[in-house]
């Protein structure tokens, strides 16, 4: 029988095999390439829409968040079989589901544009003619793709987003009086972790520790810049601990081992590699060995217990299957965003 | 468990971008459903339902409307939020109910309560006014429309100034700064207060350049000698210089007003924002433990025969 109602419960995160869950069911084996070149190409591509637009740096970790999100719940397809449907073939565009994400996201963030200014950027961005139809077709298939975002979202605003990362970094930085070297290699790992699904796992706060914790192993005293750097006390490691900022250990530790596997697999195309010279002038060897280090000091840390969580189980939780639009649009979905909501309702 | 029922009953409003209906639950609860249009005329999802939905889910507090639910049916969303039927324009504007000085002295510490919930939550209102203030059947008063709400952003943010009603429009957001905070709501607090003194709205500007007129000369001009900076605000050109009201003054305009009263007036409606009091320190004002107590809500003055509920 065809379902009616649904009720959807907000999850501000997903732990890693829920993840890979997901993906598994989004993505096939074959375009899990194209899906990270893509992503690659979008974040490119949203980045310089933002900087046209002249739009704070958090836009885009909101808009990341939100494509990411976008395909845990929607099969990633490029190509629409019937190429004389237009409509289809341009819902399915993973760049026109990145202008949905980055117009949600400007909402989000109170960084207000008209969907129609964001279009034509994004158009001469890429060299499409701009033609009066396309534009009002482009935007019709968008605000489409929004309503279909903020349902996989539940309507929910706060949960991945109230604080971005990029300004708990910098505040972070400043509480503990790290100088500007320090402080500027964790912002760019920050710049470089927003292209990751590392948003959708852990919270800001704990992410925005894990940088600074791998900032002060790393001691990137040979980063680029043209400014002067005082010395770092070597004593702030030893002193910063998860709870004067709130994070829950296990979820740091989740951060810090993540970002140094991202390192060790993709230095080559971060943003860092352009900042820090050849030669760790530590172990005067290539940076990566730098960060291959610091992940077999860091090896033994506790990280998430994800032992009860086998793939039968998984395939049982509905909330982790794939987004049927249908019953909003026949019948009524519900969200509720948060757990203990529900459970109050059930008592 | 998914099906929770609700039951539209009637329509009682239209606004841009919403209908609000009238309904109750399977208990009986009475409550309002906000409808949002989502059509393509508009640019998606309304900005104000944004906001709306965001602060109202994250806030609760006995003095903050409820947000009950949220669902999306036949491609529309739905806000299903308490039912509130008056506010307290509908009871300042009714001369023919009195206000003891313990009711005005109920009404403002409901809504300081309300605001501090929001603002230890780093959330702006930024459109108090008595018509926002809405007052449920025991006579609670709860701040409702968070459609201009914002939170408060990284200090190199620029906010927008064209933000609360004109006439509860405080002083910087008169002047067009970009970067502005809590003390907004306060100021507008202040005013809501004086007009429940006055039972008139205290300073009714015909349009944005009268009202600066018309709220320095109730207050005074602002200068660089009380407020540093104030002339490189971006509006702050050409205006006439009042001379700040001395005590006996404002005596004479609120002659109801105990010392203290006006003690917390004068607190609330500072010029310079930075030296306005906040949400804590008013709700510790020494008002609030002089004789008369504030008025139980159940025992407060009310308008049985207004139904009303918001719109945008």
């Amino acid at each position: 029988m065809e379902k009616t109602s649904s009720l959807s419960i907000s999850r501000p995160y997903y732990s890693p095999k829920e993840l890979s869950y997901l993906h598994s069911k989004t993505i096939a084996d074959s375009k899990k390439v194209i899906y990270n070149q893509r992503k690659h190409q979008v974040y490119q591509y949203l980045f310089q829409i933002i900087k046209v637009l002249k739009l704070p740096l958090k836009v885009l970790n909101t808009s990341m968040i939100y494509y990411q999100k976008f395909y845990l719940f929607n099969i990633f397809e490029e190509e629409f079989e019937d190429f004389s449907n237009i409509e289809k073939s341009m819902e399915l565009d993973p760049f026109n589901v990145s202008l949905a994400s980055l117009f949600l996201a400007c909402k989000n963030e109170d960084c207000i544009k008209k969907l129609r200014d964001i279009l034509l950027v994004a158009n001469k961005i890429k060299d499409n003619q701009i033609e009066e139809n396309f534009i009002e077709l482009q935007r019709k298939i968008i605000l489409g793709l929004e309503f279909k975002l903020l349902q996989i979202l539940q309507f929910n605003f706060n949960n991945q987003i109230s604080f971005s990362t990029d300004s708990l970094v910098l505040q972070f930085c400043k509480k503990i009086n790290l100088n500007y070297k320090y402080s500027l290699f964790c912002w760019l790992v920050n710049f470089d972790l927003m292209l990751t699904p590392i948003g959708l796992t852990l919270p800001p706060h704990c992410i925005a520790l894990a940088i600074i914790i791998i900032s002060l192993n790393f001691k990137p005293n040979d980063l680029k810049t043209r400014e002067l750097s005082s010395g770092v006390n070597e004593n702030i490691l030893d002193s910063l601990n998860p709870k004067d900022f709130k994070c829950p250990e296990k979820l740091v530790n989740e951060g810090i081992l993540y970002i140094l596997d991202f390192y060790i697999h993709q230095y080559n195309l971060s943003i860092l590699n352009n900042y820090l010279p050849q030669i760790n002038e530590d172990l005067n060897k290539e940076q990566i060995f730098k960060f291959m280090n610091l992940k077999s000091k860091f090896n033994n840390l506790r990280t998430l217990n994800e032992h009860s969580i086998d793939g039968n189980l998984l395939k049982q939780d509905e909330s982790l299957s794939l987004f049927d639009y249908s019953i909003s649009s026949k019948g009524t979905s519900r969200f509720i965003n948060k757990r203990k909501r529900l459970l109050e309702e059930i008592d | 468990m998914t099906q929770r029922k609700y039951t539209k009953e009637k329509k009682v409003g239209e606004g841009t971008y919403a209908v609000v209906y009238l309904g109750k639950t399977e208990k009986s609860r009475q409550i309002a459903i906000k409808e949002i249009k989502t059509g393509l005329f508009k640019d998606g999802l309304d900005m104000s339902a944004i906001r709306e939905v965001k602060y109202l889910q994250e806030l609760r507090h006995e003095n903050v409307i409820e947000l009950i639910d949220v669902f999306s049916n036949d491609g529309n969303l739905n806000l299903v939020l308490e039912f509130l039927p008056a506010d307290l324009e509908v009871l300042i504007k009714d001369q023919s109910i009195i206000f003891k000085p313990g009711d005005i002295k109920s009404w403002l510490l409901m809504t300081l309560r309300g605001i501090h919930h929001c603002h230890r939550n780093f959330i702006i209102h930024r459109d108090l006014k008595p018509n926002n203030l809405l007052i449920s059947p025991d006579g609670y008063l709860k701040i409702a429309d968070f459609g201009l709400a914002r939170s408060l952003g990284n200090a190199n943010e620029d906010l927008s100034s064209n933000v609360v009603t004109r006439w509860y429009r405080s002083p910087e957001l008169l002047f067009g700064a970009k970067h502005y905070d809590t003390a907004v709501d306060i100021w507008s607090i202040g005013i809501i207060f004086a007009e429940l003194m006055l039972r008139t709205p205290y300073l009714p500007g015909q349009d944005d350049i009268n009202q600066l007129d018309v709220t320095f000369r109730a207050l005074g001009t602002p200068t660089e000698a009380n407020w540093p900076n104030v002339t490189a605000l971006p509006l702050y050109n050409a205006i006439n210089v009042y001379a700040p009201p001395s005590r006996q003054e404002l005596r004479n305009r609120f002659s109801a007003a105990t010392e203290k009263a006006l003690d917390l007036l004068i607190a609330m409606t500072v010029l310079d924002p930075s030296k306005r009091c906040n949400s804590t320190q008013a709700l510790m004002d020494d008002f609030f433990t002089e004789s008369p107590p504030p008025t139980r809500p159940e025992n407060l003055p009310s308008k049985n025969t207004n139904k009303k509920q918001k719109t945008e």
